[in-house]
């Protein structure tokens, strides 16, 4: 019989746990179980800290998406959400945005703003707009130099942003939680006519660098909003030469460029804004995906629709009528997350570190 | 003095370092693969190494594996300065690519051992701070434990359950999510 393995020490144990994956937070809890020194490690705010910066890129918990299911729909291998879904009560609230792992809620009703950390479970409300009604926006951590590994409490921004259609205009302005205000309100004309109705995408924003990223519908020109956090100057980038310009998400590349996906039928299509050797910035088309070939089951061609992008893991949401499925762009591996979802989802990511 | 200075260089290269375990038995190893561990580096960089390396925590069983990993990790560590510094052609990629598959071989069969063994091979590069060892060690230990119940990490790993019925209940009901 082979002997025994010999006892380890806490600081061997804590070098052991602190390779369990981030992405299955449900490990590390049942770990926790299994005796006093493994359980002191992992409540331990050290270890979490050095687990966190080990691991450096928060896992992709799972996405919210309140028009159909008005829940959270969990990605993890646990069955169950990994905060408790009594500490929040989803229905009334409109969900905007999540990222540094904050999530950016609308009132139904009141058109309140609110942001929360389902971790801490810390809920913030912040005030209204000066001026103008917030149509969509976003939270980002506002701490200088952070990695977003640990921000938790930390003071965030909320950019907000909405068009006008009297006078064919657009408008931003940024809250900041360490002021408890907000600041003055930019705007753009948009040189079209703004229809009301179809202006402005919902749940579009994304973060590349010192820019925040819309996308403007059909009524407001199909273009993309720019708003620069540095120099709080808004303008605006038309679209790539696209067949279908509704289906169409912002992001940043791994370059850390703007980037945008959109599907043509089956095909998944990933541009990168570059600027040409004579300063001119364009649209290039970087990366071509025949879904037919990447998603594990087959998909009937009529109803495909690009509905999110994950910043840091970098993956794309597709929704299809086979479901909604997860595309993780560096290994080109698919699987499926839910049904089909066809509105723009919300993806969370964060550490779930249990403390 | 270009071929003094090869001559002095190659002399380095070959330095041999012994290494001697708890149970007395010498191991005699080239410099570059007893330097894969910080904790003999140090030693060298002291000089601390004449008449032989004493590792009293570690068993000549042991530290035969240990040896083991670290020449091949030394020849990597090798071939990897050298064709990072001249070539990055097709060829030479095919080659590295090469190479890193045999050491992902090399390594996973290294790991085929029982429980006792891989802990004391944790313990052991703990101790004599081989990073790449602790890392693949650890992450051998940490997979075994995913998917696992607390009963059955606690059955593998021969651990005596300490936490008070009333500690466990607390903590499975703050995160009962992570039992459903």
């Amino acid at each position: 019989m082979a002997p025994p393995p010999p006892e380890l020490n806490e600081d061997i144990i804590a070098e052991i746990l602190l390779r369990l994956p981030p992405d299955e937070p449900e490990h590390l809890v049942r770990a926790s179980l299994v005796c006093k020194p493994w359980c002191r490690i992992l409540y331990d705010r050290t270890f979490l800290c050095h687990y966190r910066r080990f691991h450096r890129t928060p896992p992709l918990l799972g996405f919210f998406d309140n028009i159909i299911s008005d829940s959270f729909v969990p990605i993890t291998t646990a069955a169950a959400l990994p905060f408790s879904k009594a500490a929040f009560d989803c229905r009334l609230w409109y969900i905007l945005d999540s990222r540094h792992g904050r999530v950016l809620f609308q009132h139904r009703l009141t058109y309140d703003l609110l942001v929360w950390d389902p971790i801490t479970g810390q809920k913030e409300e912040v005030c209204d707009p000066p001026t103008m009604l917030c149509e969509t926006g976003i939270v980002l951590c506002a701490a200088l130099g952070c990695d977003h590994c640990d921000c938790h409490g930390g003071p965030f921004l909320v950019v907000c942003v909405s068009t006008d259609d009297r006078d064919n205009s657009a408008c931003a302005c940024v809250y900041s939680s360490q002021v408890g205000a907000w600041g003055d309100l930019v705007s753009i004309h948009l040189d079209v006519e703004v229809d009301f109705l179809d202006h402005i995408n919902r749940r579009s924003g994304a973060l590349v660098r010192d820019g925040v990223y819309f996308v403007l519908a059909s009524g407001a020109g199909d273009r993309i909003l720019k708003y620069e956090l540095g120099t709080h100057c808004l303008s605006t980038i038309d679209l790539p030469d696209l067949d279908n310009k509704k289906n169409v998400v912002v992001m940043p590349t791994e370059d850390g460029l703007l980037g945008l996906a959109s599907n043509s039928a089956s095909t998944l299509l990933l541009w990168s804004r570059m600027v040409n050797g004579e300063g001119i910035a364009g649209w290039v088309q970087y990366r071509v995906i025949n879904l037919q070939i990447v998603l594990p089951v087959a998909i009937p061609m009529d109803k495909v629709k690009v509905i999110g992008f994950v910043e840091g893991v970098n993956a794309i949401f597709v929704g299809t009528n086979a479901g909604t499925f997860i595309i993780y762009l560096n290994s080109g591996l698919a699987r499926k997350v839910s049904g089909a979802i066809y509105n723009p989802v919300v993806p969370f990511v964060s550490f779930y570190t249990p403390v | 003095m270009a071929s003094a200075g090869s001559g002095d260089e190659k002399a380095a290269a070959a330095a041999m370092i012994t290494l001697i375990s708890s149970d007395n038995e010498k191991f005699e190893v080239t410099e570059a693969t007893a330097t894969l561990s910080q904790t003999i580096r140090h030693m060298i960089e002291d000089g601390c190494t004449d008449g032989g390396v004493p590792l009293p925590n570690v068993t000549s069983k042991i530290l035969a594996r240990v040896i083991e990993y670290c020449k091949k990790h030394a020849t990597a560590a090798a071939g990897e300065e050298g064709s990072s510094s001249s070539f990055s052609d097709a060829a030479f990629l095919e080659v590295d690519r090469a190479f890193l598959e045999e050491l992902e071989e090399f390594d996973d069969a290294f790991l085929e051992v029982d429980r006792a063994t891989l802990f004391d091979l944790i313990l052991a590069a703990n101790y004599l701070d081989i990073k790449g060892l602790l890392n693949l060690t650890c992450q051998k230990v940490a997979d075994s434990v995913k998917g696992k119940t607390p009963e059955q990490i606690r059955e593998m790993y021969n651990i005596v359950n300490d936490l008070t019925p009333e500690e466990e209940a607390e903590i499975r009901r703050e995160t009962q999510w992570a039992f459903e």
